[in-house]
């Protein structure tokens, strides 16, 4: 199916991801921080990224606004995994690059009806 | 994100190949090639291997086929593929982009 | 497959989070004691990542707790109040609080508690607002129609961005019957003057099928401000009874119990991926040298496929040592994860004492096996209690001793050898040895002081029973003495040493072994019998002529050494080894250290060193007094391991009889 690229500080998040849609056949990567993220980006290619706001090292944010400064990145789907339910931080992701976000909690259901939307 | 592939066609003529994935990391390469086709009296477009593609190529092949029409050329499909008929469709540019009834992919 | 999906990660999120909250306990400490701004955004970033996933795998009440604690700390972080020592103090408490509704969740009780909804009072009161205010619903717009036109204008941008607007119109597509019409009016004239990774076109859409606004516009959710949108209805509908939100899943509470104590049966370790990965080189090796023996099985073996064959061997032999040494490895954690809890501790106590302690910590990073971790938390406890309370000064006293106030205790965690060296200082006082000589003869421990060697009067604390506090605190007198400490540290095969100077302070010393599971010992030969003694144990060994030993009354025996007399253990005759070397000078005396004495072992000689893999005896038949366990020889053989501390505490009694 698809590759796919979760970033989260959290290993049980990205645990939960991870496992989610790898059980519906997408090939997953994962990384803990959004540095590490773009280290994996720059060494592969992925169809969607999925990342979580707040990581030590290097937050969501600045991976998306570093992302999307990749030419191979460009128009390719990244999601804000985000707690957030005021707009702020969903705003802050939009203007950085991000497609769209997914706000926690969310159950694998419903992780896997948005990574179908988004990519089709 | 190179740009798309070029033959000629058994008639001659230039040919356009649409990469298979026609989406908007490839449109800047295949925007260089319709340039140049443009100016070289018209190429045909061959989008049979076309797998994915977006609104961006789709924008694109408009655009070339909007100003070939001004040039009176045209339209040319060797091929077009289901994915690009579909999504043409969805768009509302299937007319617009003059693709053929239904050709072999 | 989500419920049995989710419940494999409760328990990495029960102990991330139990680790999440001593980053916060440890920053809210630096914080208060001036420590700069970031950590705010450490301490937020881990109440953050509780609440997120708390909601995500089941424990809404930590959760929405949480929530009341990061809604504060959002505040502290975006500058709008700043932090004090009360704000840090709540968040202490707050932190304590979530410890515990973890430890309920393992266990599967209720988490919320008394504790829990006052402390969520006192937030939303240093929030500045009721507990029962916000969460007020938001009103939603009901608005039903049969046939809809959306007009959809992308901004250039937002390709990039990864939102197609050929997705969008198909999802539009899902809700009813479209009919779209492009515009072109923002196309450039020429192919030339296009950029073709923006957007130039703009869509109006007929969707005839009954649908909501806002199903319409949850499609647009993302693009809100990416594009101009309009969405008007072409044939109303009278509107329905006010659409409720659907209702919040209920979960089935007794399944999410299950599901919980079901995931906090086991305890797990969390492996760095470093480590992984070097296993799967090593198998990977192993694989490939085991192919190469396989060779062996067929054709004759003659010089020069000898000399491979020995050159496989010796590679296997490498491999497995570094295999064994990788698996152990991952038994290994860091000691941080015990020195986190002091900084919270030592601020506790030495406000209680009216005492001022920085607390030093050095070597945070040095890794042990995840059992004696677990288990030399209390030992650690009880001397830095210890440390503060009889050890470190009143800032008066120290002003006094020409100190500065503040007194400093340092936890010190190395690897020295193949041990594990923690150490607990302190700047203070030092061990005063009048008080532990009258106290020890008090307590019937000793005759007199006199002739006693420093070192000799700082064992004395170690005897059960023994207390030099002139008024019994709550703190260290907890009926937990310092024997007590050295029990449990020789319990892990470890031993606790004492150096003070009168003065100056004093520092305790822990030594532990890297692992329980292996242990490098000297083989010895007794008789017919095999023991292993414990390599870090061994001082020594001496060949002794028959006249350096010497009888002494009531049957022991004692040898001299290094200006020392040391008793002598014949392991032959603790254990009852028959035809073993009973002449001083045709035997071996193993010179070793335990619980701070020495004593000779006396065995046939010594026949080589070894890993040994220690298994229980316990387990696999009783308990033996002065053996710790058994290991399985290369011969097939069983040894069994002396234990050094085991046999001197049963000297220490034949003596004392």
């Amino acid at each position: 199916m698809a590759k796919i690229l979760a970033v989260d500080d959290s290993a049980s998040m990205r645990g939960m991801v991870a496992f989610t849609l790898r059980g519906a056949g997408h090939e997953v990567s994962e990384a803990e921080n959004g540095q590490l993220a773009l280290d994996a980006a720059r060494g592969g290619s992925f169809d969607l990224v999925l990342a979580d706001v707040n990581m030590p090292v290097m937050d969501g944010i600045s991976m998306v606004r570093e992302l999307r400064a990749m030419p191979a990145y460009k128009g390719v789907p990244i999601l804000m995994l985000t707690t957030e339910s005021h707009t702020d931080k969903k705003m802050e992701g939009k203007a950085a690059g991000a497609t769209g976000w997914l706000v926690k909690p969310f159950d694998p259901e419903q992780l896997l009806a948005t990574v179908k939307r988004v990519l089709g | 994100m190179g740009k798309a592939a070029q033959r000629k066609g058994g008639d001659g003529a230039r040919v356009i190949v649409l990469p298979a994935d026609f989406r908007l990391g490839a449109v800047a390469g295949v925007k260089a090639d319709l340039v140049e086709a443009l100016e070289a009296a018209g190429a045909q477009l061959d989008g049979g291997a076309v797998e994915r593609v977006d609104t961006a190529a789709l924008q694109l092949l408009l655009a070339y086929r909007r100003e070939a029409a001004a040039r009176d050329l045209s339209p040319a499909w060797r091929g077009v593929s289901e994915v690009m008929r579909d999504a043409a469709g969805v768009l509302g540019l299937a007319r617009d982009l003059e693709l053929p009834a239904n050709m072999p992919a | 497959m989500s419920k049995a999906g989710l419940a494999q990660f409760q328990q990495v999120f029960i102990e991330e989070s139990l680790e999440g909250l001593d980053t916060m306990e440890s920053s809210l400490l630096a914080l208060d004691n001036g420590g700069d701004g970031e950590l705010v955004h450490t301490i937020f970033r881990a109440a953050h990542s509780i609440k997120g996933g708390a909601a995500t795998f089941g424990f809404p009440e930590i959760s929405s707790f949480t929530h009341e604690a990061e809604s504060l700390l959002d505040e502290v972080r975006s500058g709008k109040r700043a932090i004090d020592g009360g704000i840090i103090e709540l968040l202490l408490r707050t932190v304590d609080c979530l410890r515990g509704m973890f430890a309920r969740a393992q266990g599967g009780e209720p988490l919320n508690d008394a504790v829990a909804a006052g402390l969520r009072g006192e937030l939303a009161a240093a929030m500045g607002r009721g507990a029962a205010a916000g969460g007020a619903q938001e009103r939603r717009e009901v608005d039903q129609a049969d046939a809809w036109t959306v007009r959809f204008r992308p901004h250039p941008g937002m390709l990039a961005g990864g939102n197609d607007p050929l997705r969008l119109i198909r999802e539009l597509g899902a809700l009813g019957e479209i009919a779209v019409t492009p515009i072109f009016d923002r196309l450039p004239a020429t192919l030339a003057a296009l950029e073709p990774t923006e957007c130039h076109l703009g869509w109006t859409i007929a969707l005839k099928g009954p649908a909501r606004r806002a199903d319409i516009a949850a499609v647009f959710d993302w693009v809100e401000d990416e594009c101009d949108l309009a969405i008007e209805a072409q044939h109303v509908v009278a509107p329905a009874a006010a659409a409720a939100p659907a209702p919040a899943a209920v979960a089935d509470a007794g399944a999410a119990r299950a599901q919980r104590e079901a995931s906090a049966e086991s305890s797990s370790v969390r492996v760095s991926i470093d480590k992984i990965d070097g296993l799967i080189n090593l198998v990977g090796e192993l694989v490939i040298t085991q192919s190469m023996l396989d060779t062996f099985r067929e054709g004759e073996i003659d010089a020069a496929r000898m000399a491979v064959l020995e050159q496989g061997l010796a590679q296997l032999a490498r491999h497995t040592r570094e295999l064994q040494e990788s698996v152990m490895g991952i038994r290994m954690l860091p000691i941080a994860s015990v020195f986190n809890r002091f900084p919270r501790m030592v601020r506790d106590i030495s406000q209680k004492l009216g005492k001022q302690v920085k607390l030093e910590m050095i070597g945070e990073h040095t890794e042990l096996d995840k059992t004696v971790l677990e288990k030399i938390g209390d030992p650690m406890v009880h001397l830095v209690r210890n440390a503060i309370d009889h050890g470190l000064e009143t800032p008066d006293k120290r002003r006094a001793a020409g100190k500065p106030d503040v007194g400093t205790l340092t936890l010190q965690a190395a690897h020295r050898g193949g041990s594990i060296v923690v150490e607990v200082s302190d700047d203070g006082a030092g061990l005063n040895r009048e008080a532990i000589v009258a106290k020890a003869v008090q307590r019937g421990l000793i005759a007199s002081g006199e002739g006693l060697s420093d070192d000799a009067v700082a064992e004395l604390i170690f005897q059960p029973g023994f207390s030099t506090a002139a008024v019994t605190t709550d703190l260290s007198g907890r009926g937990v003495g310092m024997d007590v400490v050295r029990r449990n540290v020789a319990d892990l095969g470890g031993s606790v040493t004492i150096r003070s100077t009168p003065g100056q302070g004093s520092v305790f010393t822990i030594t532990l072994p890297l692992t329980l599971a292996i242990i490098d010992g000297l083989t010895a030969a007794v008789g017919e019998e095999r023991y292993i003694v414990p390599l870090v144990s061994i001082v020594e060994s001496v060949q002794l002529k028959a006249e350096a030993v010497r009888s002494v009354a009531g049957g022991g025996e004692l040898f001299r050494f290094r200006g020392e007399y040391l008793p002598v253990i014949r392991l032959h005759d603790v254990f009852g080894c028959s035809g073993a070397v009973q002449a001083i000078d045709q035997g071996l005396m193993v010179v070793v250290e335990g619980d701070g004495t020495r004593v000779g072992l006396f065995v046939d000689g010594l026949i080589g060193q070894q890993q040994a893999v220690v298994k229980s005896l316990e387990a696999n038949y009783r308990r033996v007094q002065g053996i710790s366990g058994a290991t399985i020889l290369a011969d097939g053989s069983v040894a069994l391991i002396v234990d050094i501390v085991g046999l001197v505490r049963l000297q220490g009694r034949r003596k004392a009889a």
